[in-house]
């Protein structure tokens, strides 16, 4: 038991330090009890997955909050990163006609992609209390 | 006179309820929200604490002085939190009388 706490221990630190040493030992007694109340090896696995989960959904929440511009950005600044990348083949190899279609599919397919994943986890950040209120008024 | 418009978060609700019938602990708190959301809302340690910090930070909560266990603070609702509560629940029984007055049903079974 003492070796999962000091896992999950260290785990709490992607959260905000005012957070962890406020309430770090309650969380940690708390996560304790789960461990204990979970009966055999699956739904302790279950316990760890959803820790799991849920640190790192706090963890964008509290990291970027509900700003979509950023999300935005990171989005087309990866899509571009994507078409340089390609355009740089094309030119290395010399394969300008099969690089150049790549480069097109790598730009519609990309951002398509890659906006999927950031809503994925964008949407499960969104489900974590950063405010009180389900929006700002 | 708390004049907000939006509703409150899932997590802030449930944990507010869970403390309307007196005053508990994190994980007496946690298995009270499982149980008065059906299962809809299962909080985590890390979420339910982050909560508590938002809802003692407003003044909704606040934490009791003395408990048995060092480890286990114990937490209640303050006169802004019960406030708060009773407003949203206030506005969910309006919601449930517009929503009547619509005469929702479930389709009927076709026989």
């Amino acid at each position: 038991m003492s070796f999962g706490r000091d896992i999950y221990r260290q785990l709490l630190r992607v959260l905000p330090a005012t957070l962890r040493a406020e309430y770090g030992d309650e969380m940690v007694v708390l996560f304790e009890d789960l461990l204990r109340e979970a009966d055999g090896h699956i739904q302790s696995a279950r316990v760890w997955s959803q820790a799991g989960w849920e640190l790192g959904g706090l963890a964008l929440s509290h990291a970027v909050g509900t700003d979509r511009f950023a999300v935005v950005v990171l989005t087309w600044a990866t899509s571009l990163a994507c078409f340089s990348a390609e355009l740089f083949l094309a030119r290395t190899f010399e394969t300008p006609r099969l690089a150049l279609r790549d480069a097109v599919a790598a730009v519609v397919v990309c951002p398509s992609l890659l906006a999927a994943l950031v809503s994925l986890v964008v949407t499960r950040a969104e489900r974590t209390p950063v405010s009180l209120f389900s929006e700002e008024a | 006179m708390d004049t907000r418009k939006s509703p409150l978060a899932p997590a802030t609700f449930f944990v507010l309820l869970a403390l309307a019938g007196g005053e508990k602990h994190g994980y007496a708190i946690m298995k009270d929200v499982r149980e008065l959301s059906d299962g809809r809302v299962q909080m985590g340690p890390a979420t339910l604490y982050t909560t508590i910090q938002r809802l003692v930070e407003s003044g909704w909560i606040t934490e009791v002085e003395h408990t048995g266990d060092a480890r286990r603070r114990n937490y209640r609702l303050s006169a802004d939190g019960r406030r708060a509560l009773q407003e949203e629940l206030q506005h969910m029984e309006a919601l449930v009388k517009k929503t009547k007055a619509l005469r929702l049903r479930p389709s009927e079974p076709r026989g």
